[in-house]
């Protein structure tokens, strides 16, 4: 069914309202002492995010915590795009490849950390932790995107001569693009979620450490406050994930 | 043979790679152990592993069963009402992309340092996932299906259960198989942060008193229960895709 | 004056034959949609229309003509934004509520996860009836799926997964039958048969039958009248098939009927 303008605007008023209900729940719950004091009110945890003195001890760490991520994310899909593109070259080789991909994936993170802490320091595993969590999602996605081409294209790139090394460059990769750009949505998520997890086996700062450190310490304004602030940055790069893969849609997609 | 090989190489490079690597990075050995290490001490010590495995395993397999049956729910609900739906939909989705182990802290605050706590967890975490997959496969209905159910005069009831249900199973089997990691995951962070039981206390513990021997053994015991896990549901939803192909 | 034009014998009235299930009333029905702000689409412009029971007429027009949507009209997927639809004298909601309308698509909405048999069963258990099963297996027999009660949709090729589409639509008798495209997505060998096979089927029932094509020669093989629709919305006009019934496969080599054929598709492009 094709959405008119009205099913469109009441489609974003309604996500709208659910975001203040959300909202208001929360500040009512808060104020009414519900939860007891482990649920403040939205406005109280609001008041200490933008108190000068936490705000900015919240963003060095979140400065931290954006580092880790963004490494772990840099490094995870490079190692993983390269790998998919030399599994695509050398076939043979790829099912042993996914397999070790696969297991991985099933690998719960906090299985790893005694390992990373030790091979790497305690202030690298949130970075590696993260590139590890992004790995196997960008690599599935570089896989599945390369192979996604249709054949009929594949077909008339041989036609025109061109040996695996060209087609891959002029046709799979270009054609991979929207996968990798929707896969990338969910690395993004992926490399908060290693990076806070890492940071809970011993690094020297960031948000995940703030929060742990504060849920001990019984900081219950502040273990919110930050919680606030990972979840607004997880969101806002998943929404410029999310508009990278639009627009990628639009110039490369079908 | 081959098969086996052409299927295990990597793995198989990893354990070499690994076990090279700490015989000549002349990294102290109560630092850093041996694969074979660490086999022996799953062998010689099995009764330390199955308690807390046993421990996180019913965890993680009864907050699976929860969290999907209350996305389920839910996800019934906002099908029956389109103002539900609107409410809820774009709040969950938004919600995927947090990071929700860092609101396991938060959970401990308000739950208290308990057993049930883990639990209770486990299936906060599997909820959300469920509810997206139970949602977008409730939608994924046959082409001019929903229209023959209008017309045939179908009440709310029969389009629920003989259409849209039915029409979401192999989206749930999808569920199973992310939510089978995603518990196992929720069940290890909330054992470690709580410490009160199960291969996340474990892990924490041995990692904190540095014997790495046990540390890495808890952890082998937890890639192959992850493992396990996943291939059981991938094996359960491979069977469904074919049932309704 | 384009509206309303006959071709060829009108042959309302006349069809000698039993008749059965419910008229239709179809009295200056428009419908208009809004896709964009500030654009008004008008699908369906004042028709008027009237089917006997026990009358097979048949729609045929350019795409977005509006014979879909009329369709949809009439089998209360949509409602009207003026005129009025009445079948045996009822709104269309109303023979939604108990049940007695048939319909097919071009998809034929066959439930996979269900074999053959159960998706016959279907129809009774969404009306809270008790299945009669000799009457689906009577069903598959008819439309010459006989022995494919256990199988599986997918496994079923797309001329045999509309027959069982066609099965399903009688299962409870129904006063009206609508068909949207039935045969739209088959080959026209695989068309023509099943042609021939809904006649055959259509024979011994002569339910009050709707069928929207872009086949011409589907349309004058199977209909008592076809209506021939212009954009946007209107008809351009009616044509009565003056060949007698039963229909055979003989008649579709006929000269009468080439010429029948030739007039009406260069009435459906001019």
């Amino acid at each position: 069914m094709e959405k008119t303008p009205s099913r469109r605007t009441s489609n974003t008023i309604y996500a709208g309202l659910g975001l203040v209900l959300f909202l208001a729940l929360w500040q009512w719950a808060g104020k009414s002492g519900i939860g007891g004091p482990v649920l403040p009110a939205v406005s109280d945890v609001a008041v200490t995010l933008f108190a000068p003195e936490t705000f900015r001890l919240l963003a060095r760490s979140a400065s931290s915590t954006l580092a880790s991520a963004a490494k772990g994310l840099l490094f995870g899909s490079s190692l993983a795009v390269l790998l998919a593109i030399v599994m695509r070259l050398l076939s043979p080789l790829r099912p042993g490849l996914d397999r070790l991909a696969l297991m991985v994936n099933a690998t719960p993170p906090i299985a790893l950390g005694p390992v990373l802490i030790v091979v790497f320091s305690r202030s690298q595993t949130p970075t590696v932790l993260a590139a590890i969590q992004v790995f196997f999602l960008m690599y599935v996605a570089a896989s599945t995107g390369l192979a996604g081409a249709p054949p009929a294209l594949r077909d008339v790139m041989t036609g025109f001569g061109a040996n695996s090394w060209k087609r891959l460059l002029h046709l799979e990769l270009p054609s991979a693009l929207p996968h990798l750009a929707s896969g990338l949505k969910a690395a993004v998520s992926a490399s908060f979620m290693g990076a806070i997890l890492g940071e809970w086996f011993g690094a020297p700062q960031g948000l995940g450490l703030i929060i742990l450190n504060a849920m001990q310490n019984f900081q219950i304004r502040l273990m919110w406050a930050a919680v606030a602030m990972t979840a607004t940055l997880s969101l806002t790069a998943f929404l410029a994930a999310a508009t990278l893969e639009q627009a990628v849609s639009r110039r490369f997609g079908k | 043979m081959r098969r086996f090989l052409a299927q295990a190489w990597a793995v198989i490079l990893l354990l070499v790679a690994w076990y090279w690597w700490v015989r000549h990075s002349g990294l102290n050995a109560i630092v850093m152990v041996t694969p074979l290490a660490v086999a022996r001490q799953l062998i010689h010590n099995p009764s330390e592993y199955l308690r807390p495995a046993l421990h996180t395993i019913e965890v993680a397999l009864f907050g699976m069963g929860g969290g999907l049956a209350c996305g389920m729910l839910l996800a019934i609900l906002a099908w029956m009402s389109r103002i539900l739906a609107g409410l809820t939909i774009p709040l969950a989705l938004l919600l995927t992309s947090v990071p929700v182990v860092c609101l396991i802290p938060v959970l401990t605050r308000l739950f208290g340092y308990d057993d049930r706590t883990v639990f209770v967890t486990v299936i906060i975490l599997c909820f959300l996932p469920g509810f997206v997959f139970a949602t977008s496969g409730m939608k994924a209905l046959p082409p001019m299906a929903r229209e023959y159910f209008v017309v045939q005069g179908a009440g709310w009831w029969n389009q629920l259960t003989r259409l849209a249900l039915p029409a979401a199973v192999p989206s749930l089997a999808v569920a199973l198989r992310v939510l089978s990691v995603q518990s196992v995951l929720s069940a290890l962070v909330a054992e470690f942060l709580l410490q009160t039981g199960g291969l996340g206390f474990l892990i924490a513990t041995s990692t904190s008193d540095l014997d790495m021997d046990q540390a890495l053994a808890a952890s082998v015991v937890t890639i192959g229960i992850g493992l396990t896990l996943y291939l059981v549901a991938s094996l359960i939803e491979r069977r469904i895709v074919k049932y309704y192909n | 004056m384009r509206d309303g034009r006959v071709i060829g014998e009108d042959r309302r009235g006349s069809t000698g034959k039993s008749m059965s299930g419910a008229g239709l009333e179809i009295r200056d029905l428009s419908k208009r949609y809004t896709p964009r702000r500030g654009v008004v689409v008008e699908a369906i412009r004042h028709l008027d229309l009237g089917v006997l029971g026990g009358e097979f007429l048949a729609i045929v027009g350019p795409s977005g003509c509006g014979k879909t949507t009329l369709l949809h009209l009439v089998a209360g997927l949509e409602q009207p934004s003026s005129g009025s639809v009445r079948i045996g004298g009822a709104a269309p909601e109303e023979l939604v509520r108990r049940h007695r309308l048939g319909i097919a698509f071009q998809d034929s909405a066959l439930l996979p996860w269900l074999s053959v048999e159960n998706n016959l069963a279907l129809p009774f258990k969404l009306a809270g009836l008790r299945v009669n099963r000799d009457r689906v297996r009577q069903l598959i027999d008819l439309v010459g799926l006989k022995g494919f009660e256990p199988t599986r949709p997918s496994q079923l090729s797309g001329g045999m997964r509309q027959r069982a589409a066609i099965a399903r639509s009688l299962c409870l008798e129904p006063d009206v039958l609508l068909l949207d495209e039935p045969f739209g997505a088959l080959d026209v060998v695989t068309r023509r048969r099943l042609n021939i096979e809904l006649a055959r089927i259509w024979r011994d029932r002569a339910i009050t039958t709707l069928l929207v094509t872009h086949s011409v020669e589907e349309a004058l093989f199977l209909s008592d009248r076809t209506v021939v629709m212009e954009k946007p919305g209107a008809i351009a006009a009616v044509v009565g098939v003056p060949f007698p019934r039963p229909r055979t496969p003989e008649l579709l080599r006929s000269d009468e009927f080439h010429r029948l054929t030739d007039q009406v598709t260069l009435c459906l492009h001019s």
